[in-house]
This record gives C-alpha cells, sequence and structure tokens, in this order.
C-alpha cells in the first residue's frame, strides 16, 4: 500500500520541514496520550486533550496573562542586565590585572548551584526582586567568558595593524573588536537564554512572588492538581520557545550585518 | 629620513645588538639577513610596536606591510583597503594595477594567497606615508604579478623612501635598490 502523503517527493523545502515537524509532534502527542491510556491516573499524568482545554479555559482569564506577563518581564529584566553587565566586565577585564582580580567572582558564580543563589538571595532580597537576580547570575557568566574571549580573539598583530594604520577610538573597536566579538556573544545569549527562563522560573517556584508562572505550579503540586502542574509546564515550555525564536531572529539579523567573523 | 643609532632589540629568541642605519635620500633600500636574524622584529622596532634600546628617528609617517597578510575576514578586499583611509585615488589606482578590482567585492577567506597579498599591498601602498617598510612583499605572488609591483615600488621609491624585505638578492638589481645588511 502506498502512502497518501510522500515527503520525498514534496519539492518547497519551507513546506517539507513544517510537514516534518507537525508529524514528529503529532507521534510524540501520541506516545504522551498512549502513556495517559496505560497509566490511566489523572493524579499521575495528564491527557493531551486534557492540557489542551485547560490551557484555552486559563486563556480566557486575565490571571493567566498577568502571570505570564510578570515572568517574562521579570526574567527579561535578569536577563537584560545580565548580558549588559557581562559585556561591561568582558571589557573591563581585557586588562590582564582586573582579569585576574575579577577571575574568582566568575568562578564562583559558575560553580555555586542555582537553589543555593535563591536560598541566599531569599534572606537579601525582596521575593519579586529574586528571579531576576537569579536570572541576572545565570547570564552573566555566560556572557562575560564569551565575549571575553571574542576580545582576545582579536590577537596583536591585529592591535599593531590597527595601531600602524592609526585606527582608534570607536573606530576600532567597530570595525575590530565587535565582529570579532559578535558570534561569541550570540552564542552566549542563545545558551543564556535558554538556561535563564528554566533558572527563572525555579527561582519563582521557590520564592513565590504573587503574581508568577512558578507560584502558579508551586500552588498546582500542592493542590495535588497534576493537570494544572502540566499546563504550566506546557506554558513555561512554549514561552520558552517563543523567546527562542525572536532572539534567534535577532541574532541573525545582527549577523548578516556583519557576515563570517575570523581574522586572516 | 631615518637615523638609527646603537639598536638593540631583544624580542622572543631574536636579539638585534647594536644596528646603526642612515637614510637621508628617498630610494629603495633591500634589507638583507639570514632567515631568523631579526628582518621582521627591526621592522617592529622602526615602527615602535616593540620595544628596543637605542635611537631611532623617523621624519614622517610609517605605512607598514607586515609578513602577514592581516586583512579583516569580514571585510571585501575593497573594504579592507579604505578602512585606513588611505589615499583615494592611488587606492584606485593601484586596485586597478594589481587587477585587485577584479575581486573588490570577494571576502579574504574567498580569495587565493596571491589575491591577499595584492590586496594588502594596495592598502599599505596607498596609506598616505613618507616611509614605506614592505616585509616580503612578492611572497605569493607570481612572476607577472611580481614584476607590477616592483615597477610600482619603483616609482614610489623616486618620492619616498622604501625599505623592501627580501630574499632574492636580483630583487637588488631589479629595483635598483641600495642594500641594507643586518648580520
Amino acid at each position: 500500500m502506498q502512502c497518501p502523503v510522500r515527503i520525498s517527493i514534496i519539492k518547497n523545502e519551507g513546506l517539507k520541514k513544517t510537514l516534518i515537524t507537525v508529524l514528529v509532534a503529532i507521534f510524540w502527542i501520541a506516545v504522551w496520550q498512549g502513556i495517559y491510556l496505560l497509566v490511566s491516573d489523572d493524579l499521575i499524568i495528564a491527557s493531551p486533550m486534557a492540557v489542551l482545554n485547560r490551557i484555552f479555559v486559563l486563556g480566557a482569564t486575565k490571571d493567566f496573562w498577568l502571570a505570564v506577563l510578570y515572568s517574562v518581564l521579570r526574567i527579561l529584566l535578569g536577563f537584560i542586565s545580565g548580558v549588559v553587565f557581562g559585556v561591561l566586565m568582558a571589557s573591563l577585564c581585557a586588562s590582564r590585572l582586573l582579569n585576574q582580580l575579577f577571575a574568582p567572582i566568575i568562578l564562583l558564580i559558575r560553580a555555586t548551584p542555582v537553589a543555593s543563589f535563591i536560598m541566599l538571595t531569599w534572606l537579601w532580597l525582596k521575593r519579586d526582586s529574586i528571579p531576576v537576580f537569579v536570572s541576572f547570575l545565570m547570564v552573566v557568566p555566560i556572557v562575560w567568558g564569551n565575549v571575553a574571549t571574542g576580545i582576545k580573539g582579536v590577537g596583536k598583530e591585529y592591535k599593531d595593524f590597527a595601531k600602524m594604520y592609526k585606527i582608534t577610538g570607536m573606530k576600532k573597536i567597530k570595525y575590530l573588536f565587535i565582529p570579532s566579538v559578535l558570534p561569541h556573544f550570540a552564542s552566549a545569549v542563545f545558551t543564556s537564554a535558554g538556561l535563564v527562563w528554566k533558572a527563572g522560573v525555579a527561582a519563582e517556584v521557590l520564592c513565590q512572588p504573587k503574581i508568577s508562572i512558578g507560584s502558579n505550579l508551586f500552588d498546582a503540586r500542592s493542590f495535588l492538581d497534576t493537570l494544572d502542574v502540566f499546563v504550566w509546564t506546557a506554558v513555561i515550555i512554549i514561552i520558552s520557545l517563543i523567546l527562542e525564536k525572536i532572539i534567534k531572529t535577532l541574532l541573525k539579523q545582527i549577523e548578516k550585518k556583519f557576515a563570517i567573523a575570523g581574522l586572516t | 629620513m631615518i637615523s638609527i643609532k646603537n639598536l638593540r632589540v631583544k624580542f622572543k629568541d631574536t636579539v638585534i645588538e647594536n644596528f646603526n642605519l642612515e637614510i637621508e635620500k628617498n630610494g629603495i633600500y633591500c634589507l638583507f639577513a639570514p632567515s631568523g636574524a631579526g628582518k621582521t622584529t627591526l621592522l617592529n622596532a622602526v615602527s615602535k610596536l616593540i620595544k628596543f634600546e637605542g635611537e631611532i628617528k623617523i621624519d614622517g609617517e610609517i605605512s607598514y606591510l607586515f609578513q602577514e597578510d592581516r586583512l579583516l575576514n569580514w571585510f571585501s578586499a575593497r573594504e579592507n583597503i579604505m578602512l585606513v583611509e588611505p589615499d583615494e585615488e592611488k587606492a584606485e589606482y593601484y586596485m586597478t594595477v594589481f587587477g585587485v578590482d577584479e575581486f573588490a567585492d570577494k571576502k579574504p577567506q574567498e580569495l587565493s594567497g596571491g589575491m591577499k597579498r595584492r590586496c594588502a599591498l594596495v592598502r599599505a601602498l596607498a596609506f598616505k606615508a613618507d616611509v614605506y617598510l614592505l616585509d616580503e612583499p612578492f611572497r605569493g605572488l607570481d612572476e607577472q604579478n611580481a614584476d607590477l609591483v616592483r615597477k610600482e615600488i619603483i616609482e614610489l621609491g623616486k618620492e619616498k623612501i622604501v625599505i623592501v624585505v627580501t630574499h632574492d638578492e636580483l630583487d637588488l638589481e631589479k629595483l635598483n635598490a641600495q642594500r641594507i645588511t643586518l648580520n
């Protein structure tokens, strides 16, 4: 028997890609449904249809959108300030002395578990600010490290070249350093965007700001409301995918401007 | 004018001791020395890119063709040249003469070794300077292109001081140059 849709004969690459994505999604939702039927216990697992229905129900409420908005804003604030701070620190630490001075800080942030940060900051900050600070801490070492690598990529030979040909100040930064740093920066932003969202929501779950996705997830678990745990988890995944897509598009636009980086 | 007195440079494994040089007239000067004797180190010291002891006096600006091309990969050949704010008329002239205009919009990673060298040469020769330091300008060039470059260096030498690092003794004659020896 012949398959009604032969993907190999679809010439439009975009359509082919979308079709494959949809088929893969259908396959895994079917697996989920299969497990649900096998377990047959709503306390342990929710069905895909129930989750979808509940998302539509919650989506019609103002509280749902407020929770999403506040969580996104909090984490975004931590993310953006982390990126800015990371770039600043990497630029400052281009000097060897400052690099040695601050190296232990970056090591410390990298080695400390997120949970420890959440617990510590609980003592110092208001609960609304904790996810912001935790997100900030997640981003800083990644951006700092990657941007520093990009800055180091402009070796002495290129600094000498700039000196000989009087390429100084902003011109030097714009034409020499930014193109070298950009691919490292893009990779740091992309990696940290995925991490920051997870860490930010984890911080919300633990410290429970009044209006947040994390608090809703915590409440759902407390009331053994498995369906809502699944729903809020699905919401977190969907937002993460949307943010990832937005960041990817933004980075592509920036990278296009500078094409392939590297020195010859 | 270039005046070097009692120059002492120690850079990595290279040591230059008590080197003296006086150049007062415009012209072409070929720098000869055995491999590893410090030709590039000397040019780096003259350009004040590395530390040295002694005295180096130069009247005017320097343009330096580095031993490596040092082109920026994210810019086209033309952008690499224009980045250094050269004499635009000269840049266009050298680009045409050296055939760089044929690949002016290509990026260095799309160019052959010889093409990159020609691009770096245009950048160095079109830069407004009084002293031109050319470290192995013919490296990677075929004979036809090397001859074109020699012809332009000869022209440049009529108005400026040009120091050429080369391994080929024949260049002394071809460029009608004077010899500088570094032992």
